[in-house]
């Protein structure tokens, strides 16, 4: 014969447990010590909340604080990241000097704005690049864009120096001619 | 008597004390055997009670007549007995989950002769996170969600649970008690 233990579990009820004697005047101390600092840990709780929140407030002012006067020490987290950092502080420091170099062989102020403009156009896309790379730091597609970017401002800036320079030789005589 | 028990509950929101041990005086009895289900040492049985029905008193705004009042205080009570086993660091959730579910027999029956004595005093002796959900099941009549949020495990872990400590509670039964022709 056979029996479900689901059944014979069903409703069972322990006979042998009891509480001990003083059961009751225990729980009734444990009531009134548990009821009694009710009141007062509210205050307290708002001392400690407030403490809690400029605490909160401070360290964040901190960090942020922080991240704004060192943005390498934040940014720098992931290898990847590193490399992307020097590799933007190299490509930046040529493309300054090539800008400087431009502005001082150029002579035409609307070409220098307009190279200006290009060059802005290129940083509005790299910021924007940017913001996906923070999102998503391991994919070497936008990491290409990125570099890619960068190399396109550099490019552009020579180029058009070649070419400042291809004229101005072409102007200053006709005997050389350069390829 | 629910008459009675509503009043005494809207006592307990005022914080009338006589209301709260009336209600104490009620379920204590009751309560207890249910955390000595859980919890082995009758001092720390007793102890788990006590602190639930302090913590019940103290959330019971939050009761609501969904469900009778027993039965909150009991769930509150047996979160309170989880808490205790789980400063004792037993772990309910198993990391070897099965990814395959084997078709479940659901075969709960044993032969007659064993007594529920018995049964509890196998149930006693599974894995600590058999046990658990195999009491809260049997016992306590929770289903599956319910058990996963008691445990805070995935209901997924609590079937697996319960499949292999009914299969095991099943073996040791047939072992202390030998069944013929089995």
């Amino acid at each position: 014969m056979k029996q479900d233990i689901k059944e014979v579990l069903n409703g069972f009820e322990e006979t042998n447990k009891e509480l001990p004697a003083a059961h009751r005047t225990e729980f009734l101390e444990k009531l009134q010590g548990a009821e009694k600092p009710m009141s007062k840990p509210k205050i307290f709780n708002y001392v400690f909340k407030i403490a809690a929140i400029i605490v909160l407030f401070v360290s964040v002012g901190y960090l942020a604080l922080d991240s704004f006067n060192k943005p390498d020490l934040i940014i720098v987290v992931t290898p990847i990241e590193r490399q992307l950092k020097d590799i933007e502080i190299q490509y930046l420091k040529h493309i300054d000097t090539e800008w400087q170099n431009f502005v001082a062989l150029a002579t035409d102020k609307n070409l220098i704005k307009r190279y200006e403009q290009k060059l802005n156009d290129l940083d509005v896309g790299y910021q924007e690049v940017i913001v996906k790379f923070k999102q998503d730091k391991n994919n070497i597609l936008i990491v290409e864009a990125l570099v890619e970017n960068l190399k396109n401002r550099l490019q552009l800036l020579k180029d058009i120096q070649d070419h400042i320079n291809l004229l101005n030789q072409k102007t200053k005589s006709y005997e050389t001619i350069i390829l | 008597m629910q008459h009675n028990i509503e009043k005494l509950i809207k006592g307990c929101l005022k914080g009338d004390q006589k209301a709260q041990m009336h209600l104490y005086d009620t379920y204590c009895i009751a309560m207890f055997k249910i955390a000595c289900r859980y919890l082995q040492v009758e001092e720390d049985a007793k102890d788990a009670m006590q602190e639930g029905f302090i913590k019940a008193f103290a959330n019971i705004a939050n009761y609501k007549n969904d469900f009778s009042f027993g039965a909150w205080l009991k769930r509150i009570i047996i979160n309170q007995c989880i808490d205790v086993l789980k400063k004792k660091k037993i772990e309910f959730a198993s990391i070897d989950s099965e990814s395959l579910q084997m078709i479940d027999d659901d075969d709960w029956t044993v032969d007659l002769s064993i007594s529920k004595i018995q049964i509890i005093s196998e149930i006693e002796q599974l894995d600590e996170k058999y046990k658990m959900v195999l009491k809260l099941y049997l016992l306590e009549g929770y289903d599956h969600e319910e058990i996963s949020q008691i445990l805070k495990i995935p209901i997924k872990t609590s079937r697996t649970h319960l499949r292999r400590g009914r299969l095991q509670l099943k073996e040791l039964l047939k072992s202390s008690h030998y069944e013929a022709g089995y």
